[in-house]
């Protein structure tokens, strides 16, 4: 049994309007446990309608989608609880804090969940520590912090729901290369710590290639591709016509091999593309 | 359901309302508002019903988007005729069943109020479909500018419901999205009673007003880098003219009242 899986999937935005767009076109998708995976596509390809439909914050026009081979949608009960245990993140979250102090903010959602006093206390702990928000920020409020610390807060805030699978939208958008280090350095802690499974949101080939277990590639509402870092990436004239690209460093390589460099295929972190290089450079000392 | 109402948007469109200037519309929709107030009986009534047809068909605003915007309104016009029927105790009674007295005055003065009521609607609303907002501050702009006696700044009121028209849709987005936001992490804002609910709110209002603060403060910074100051010493891109259009517009009008005032006169008054 898969760990979501969506069937015949169809979501229609301004349905029965002139206006009527088909985001999600018939999805057929499996997602197994564990690892980190991450959906890319182009702006507006429904991938952000995608992963709304996997916590029934959207209810599919036609199809279902079963969380451990139920239906989140049985009925308002199962969806409310299927929210706390698929954890959603969303764009930009940093805009959607709101209580006085950080601790408050984090706590917000196992609140709602109704844990006890002890339980929320030890749940906001564990999840500022997975963001690596020391506890002097606690009472501070957390309009008073930078655009970083509100973003790993608010993170926080999905995390302390301790839910079986982490879904983050973008969590690097707008962020500067450090900032973009931190979070990325963060999700790999967090499943390295916990082993739940995460599903990522991307625009960043660079960010997908360095983390990401599986790659998930939705175009025009479809899934376009689904496989391995390596076998998503090494389709690299078909992510073009999607308007994605390749990681940037396997540009490079890719270029480097056409120019004559007797270079291995499938290189998509810099790491990757450091080592074949110092090989090649050594063959060619050799010769 | 936001999303649904159409009253104030605006029909793009090249239609002979569309090309009038915004301060003829401005102030002829004024003049036909209190046009459809001075009607005293059903002559005038239809002399006034049939121009706002026409209008509303020289305007080319496909009906069905109209229509479906005021369907909400449509049933406040029923119960406030219904109403009419049993205050209005003038005339032959028609039924009569203890404390009701249903009269041919009391139908007539409903069917009046409804015709009206549906009428200044229609003529109300062509104003903001067939004019784009940017037009529709410009003429209020250069209306209001004898304000100026009393020190009101005609510019600064037309920038400032620019600025709030144009953020509109923005926070619509912005509400939804936050909404989407706290759901995720479980927000319940569908049940409960009336105190639980405006708590739920909470969550909601307090980012929007945040992310609101912050944007103004953007959007000023934005204008003040590009050397905004107010209205004074401003030149427009688009220059008002009136057109012969325009005149022959006022002088339709013109013509409207004068035979709402000799319908008025000819026939007997019903309200």
């Amino acid at each position: 049994m898969s760990l979501i899986e969506t069937k015949d999937l169809v979501y229609l935005y301004g349905a029965r309007t002139p206006f009527e767009v088909k985001a999600l076109d018939h999805i057929d998708l499996r997602l197994e446990e564990g690892g980190i995976k991450a959906v890319i596509g182009h702006t507006g390809s429904g991938k952000s309608t995608l992963i709304q439909h996997f916590n029934a914050l959207l209810k599919p026009a036609q199809g279902s989608v079963l969380f451990h081979g139920e239906n989140i949608n049985a009925n308002k009960q199962t969806a409310y609880r299927t929210r706390f245990r698929i954890g959603l993140c969303f764009q930009y979250p940093e805009y959607q804090l709101f209580e006085d102090t950080v601790f408050a903010d984090i706590a917000f959602g196992p609140k709602n969940m109704g844990m006890s006093e002890q339980e929320i206390d030890s749940a906001v702990r564990t999840a500022a520590s997975y963001v690596g928000v020391g506890e002097e920020l606690f009472d501070r409020s957390p309009f008073d912090l930078s655009g970083g610390q509100k973003r790993r807060i608010a993170i926080a805030g999905v995390m302390a729901m301790n839910p079986e699978v982490l879904i983050l939208d973008e969590p690097t958008a707008g962020l500067d290369p450090q900032g973009r280090e931190t979070i990325l350095k963060m999700i790999l802690n967090y499943r390295g710590v916990t082993g739940k499974t995460v599903i990522l949101v991307s625009h960043s080939m660079d960010d997908v290639a360095r983390i990401a277990d599986e790659v998930i590639v939705v175009n025009q509402g479809k899934i376009a591709l689904q496989g391995t870092v390596h076998e998503v990436f090494s389709h690299s004239a078909e992510l073009t016509q999607m308007g994605l690209s390749v990681p940037e460093v396997t540009g490079i390589t890719d270029r480097l091999r056409d120019m004559g460099c007797e270079l291995p295929v499938g290189i998509f972190t810099v790491g990757q593309a450091a080592d074949a290089l110092a090989d090649y450079l050594a063959g060619r000392i050799r010769k | 359901m936001i999303k649904e109402i159409t009253i104030g948007q605006y029909f793009p469109g090249k239609s002979f309302l569309h090309k009038l200037d915004a301060r003829t519309k401005l102030i002829l929709v004024l003049a036909v508002l209190i046009f459809i107030f001075l009607c005293r009986n059903f002559y005038s009534l239809a002399l006034i019903t049939v121009f706002s047809v026409v209008c509303v068909a020289v305007s080319r605003i496909p009906l069905r988007s109209m229509l479906k915007g005021f369907r909400v309104l449509f049933v406040i016009i029923l119960l406030t005729s219904l109403l009419q029927i049993f205050y209005n105790n003038e005339g032959d009674a028609l039924f009569e069943w203890k404390k009701i007295h249903i009269t041919t005055g009391g139908v007539y003065t409903a069917i009046f109020i409804c015709v009206r009521i549906i009428c200044l609607i229609f003529v109300s609303s062509l104003l903001t479909y067939t004019t784009s907002p940017t037009l529709l501050t410009d003429g209020l702009e250069r209306l209001l500018k004898p304000l100026k006696v009393f020190h009101i700044e005609s510019h600064t009121l037309a920038m400032m419901m620019t600025i709030a028209l144009r953020f509109i849709p923005t926070l619509i987005e912005e509400v939804d999205h936050i909404m989407s936001a706290q759901k995720a992490r479980g927000a319940d804002l569908e049940t409960g009673g009336l105190l639980k609910r405006a708590k739920a709110m909470v969550p909601i209002l307090v980012p929007l007003f945040v992310n609101s603060f912050r944007r103004a403060y953007d959007l000023a910074y934005a204008m003040e880098c590009r050397c905004y100051r107010g209205g004074a010493g401003r030149t427009r891109m688009r220059v008002m003219k009136l057109a012969v259009r325009d005149y022959i517009a006022f002088v339709i009008c013109a013509a409207l009242l004068a035979g709402i005032i000799l319908l008025n006169i000819f026939f007997e008054a019903v309200i």
